[in-house]
């Protein structure tokens, strides 16, 4: 029997870039799976310094992308209901750090907030509270380049969401306080919960930012992708070891995406 | 706010300019009193709906709700939606899809303060005394559109508020669930002397359930009167369509009534002469194979242009140049085997024919 024609058939010639597009992302990492040597791999990642990578990088890009929740959140919601012309001066400084690359976005932060920088010495000279080639500056450079994809998710989540829910929620009653916990908050769950997902994924593989503004100090400021950097000059089965390891960590967070982002609705 | 006993549960007279919009509105409505408001799509209802609820700002006049004035910004008063008590229903419903049923219910008395278990204790009554307990702990996208209405009037009417706004309840609705909605309607909203403004597109459900007709055309409200008066009277082309009757300008002279040169017809009336509008109720119409004789009675050679089953009723309208709306009962448009393009006698009684003269 004869398949009845199909009106989503795509020309050859489509088919042909879209492979070789995916071809393109799959090829490197080939050559990482392909180079490996799995037989010792356990035992690379068995390392004090790839402990310590992992850690920092775990703890300072859940820290971050929790911050950029907490106050990317605010800002989307504030940015989809503004109508003044200030919106655009807004929404330029939010996009700004998407755009710029990581190492001026960290000189930047280096100038603001380092110890002799315009908001840095009077903290410092207030409190003794240094924030580059520390823990803080690692969640700080992260935190940077995180926050715009939680403000963009967010603000778009909130401009989908129908206005009259408020009406709705304010004639039974419900004040500004309510309205926002009670509706819109649980209405914008997948927005910020995928917001915060792409900001995490972000803040997990930084290296421009981070290592301008906090620095390559093993055990301290040294994140994974610092240590695969690193690695590469020294011992490049371990750089192969740590890059395998972000890569799982990668694609964890993608299929952790896909559930809750692209299966939205 | 204190609200005296005589107080109308809404009184709004007010102008709202919006855009292209332009609406003058003039309406009350007593406590415990169903109002229907009627108008073209796109004329603002729902809007003017929003203004008394609070979503949209007035631009001069009042709007008192229980004899307080709500908005009024001529004396500098603003109350926000969350302080004027009204229930409104909407078009689309707007449940909150996060929370099944009886949170959605519940919703209101947890904005007054009422713990989680007894906003839901309450709300359980609430549903139970609608007829739609059974319902309590379905998740809202599992409702079907007539469920999601009726939880939707549930949650609106739950604090019992003085004033229940209601836009298009009917909208979305299939005939069946549209009918049961109707009875749940007329069954509970007059028993709760709640007083209730209702937009609608339904003139049986308008006749059924409202004490009072206002009409919104051309951006200006007006009261019509009593709903009976929709298809006795109807006043204007876009009333005489909305009740599904029959209205025409004609001249009436010495009981001869001239609609065009092939429709004329014998009315009793012999007092009135001159320009008219002439309404004739689509029941009193009767269809025939043959011209029957008769008592005065006007056989009219009519060409069938559609046949439309509403049900128990079926609506046929005719042909020019005698355009009717003539509804018959289906059992007899059946025995008729009434079709397209047919050529048939209509009988319409001298007695059926209103008559009123024109003001020019």
């Amino acid at each position: 029997m004869k398949s009845p024609p199909s009106v989503q058939r795509l020309p050859l010639l489509v088919l042909l870039a879209a492979g070789t597009g995916a071809l393109f992302l799959i090829i490197p990492i080939i050559g990482l799976v392909g180079k490996a040597s799995w037989n010792s791999l356990l035992l690379d990642l068995k390392n004090e310094l790839v402990f310590d990578a992992l850690k920092i990088s775990i703890t300072s890009s859940i820290a971050a992308a929790l911050l950029a929740v907490l106050l990317g959140t605010p800002l989307g919601i504030t940015m989809a209901r503004i109508t003044t012309r200030w919106s655009i001066v807004l929404r330029s400084i939010v996009l700004l750090p998407m755009i710029l690359p990581p190492v001026v976005g960290g000189s930047a932060l280096l100038f603001a907030l380092g110890r002799n920088g315009i908001f840095g010495k009077p903290l410092f000279q207030s409190t003794g509270l240094i924030l580059p080639y520390s823990w803080a500056g690692v969640v700080i450079a992260n935190l940077f380049v995180a926050l715009p994809f939680v403000v963009l998710s967010v603000e778009s989540g909130h401009r989908s969401l129908d206005r009259r829910y408020e009406l709705a929620s304010a004639s039974l009653g419900a004040g500004a306080n309510r309205r926002l916990a009670s509706i819109t908050l649980p209405l914008l769950r997948p927005s910020i919960l995928a917001g915060g997902l792409l900001a995490w994924g972000r803040a997990l593989g930084e290296f421009g930012a981070t290592i301008t503004f906090a620095g390559n100090m093993p055990g301290t400021t040294q994140t994974l992708p610092l240590a695969v950097y690193g690695a590469l000059e020294t011992d490049r089965q371990l750089a192969l070891a740590i890059s395998l390891l972000m890569v799982s960590l990668s694609l964890f967070i993608v299929i952790t995406m896909r559930q809750h982002w692209w299966t939205r609705r | 706010m204190i609200a005296l006993g005589n107080d109308y549960a809404l009184e709004a007279h007010f102008d709202l300019h919006r855009g292209t919009l332009a609406i003058r509105a003039n309406i009350k409505v007593g406590a415990g009193e169903i109002v229907a408001l009627l108008g073209p799509n796109g004329a603002g209802k729902t809007s003017l709906l929003e203004c008394i609820a609070g979503g949209l700002a007035i631009s001069n006049g009042h709007v008192s709700l229980s004899g307080s004035k709500v908005d009024d910004p001529g004396a500098g008063i603003w109350q926000p939606p969350e302080k004027r008590q009204i229930g409104m229903v909407f078009q689309d419903n707007l449940l909150f899809p996060h929370m099944n049923v009886i949170d959605n219910v519940a919703f209101s008395l947890r904005c007054s303060g009422h713990s989680k278990k007894s906003a839901r204790r309450r709300a359980s009554e609430v549903l139970l005394f609608l007829g739609i307990a059974e319902l309590e702990r379905k998740p809202i996208e599992e409702l079907s559109g007539g469920q999601t209405k009726q939880v939707a009037i549930a949650r609106s009417i739950i604090q019992e508020p003085s004033l229940l706004l209601l836009d298009e309840p009917l909208s979305g609705l299939d005939s069946i669930a549209g009918s049961k909605l109707k009875a749940f309607a007329v069954n509970n909203l007059k028993a709760l002397q709640t007083g209730c403004l209702l937009v609608t597109h339904d003139s049986d459900f308008v006749v059924e359930i409202a004490d009072r007709v206002y009409v919104l055309e051309s951006g200006i409200v007006t009261e019509f009167g009593q709903p009976d008066d929709l298809r006795a009277k109807p006043n204007t082309p876009y009333i005489a369509n909305f009740a599904g009757t029959n209205s025409y300008n004609g001249v009436l002279r010495n009981g001869q009534l001239v609609i065009n040169t092939a429709f004329q017809l014998q009315v009793a009336d012999l007092s009135t002469s001159g320009p008219v509008n002439v309404s004739i109720n689509p029941r009193s119409i009767s269809l025939h194979r043959n011209t029957s004789h008769g008592s005065p009675r006007n056989n009219l050679p009519v060409v069938i242009d559609s046949v439309e089953s509403l049900g128990d009723i079926t609506r046929i309208v005719t042909a020019d140049p005698t355009p009717l709306v003539i509804d018959i009962t289906t059992i007899s448009a059946n025995e008729l085997n009434v079709r397209q393009g047919e050529h048939l006698w209509a009988t319409i009684k001298a007695t059926e024919i209103n008559v009123e003269p024109l003001e020019l």
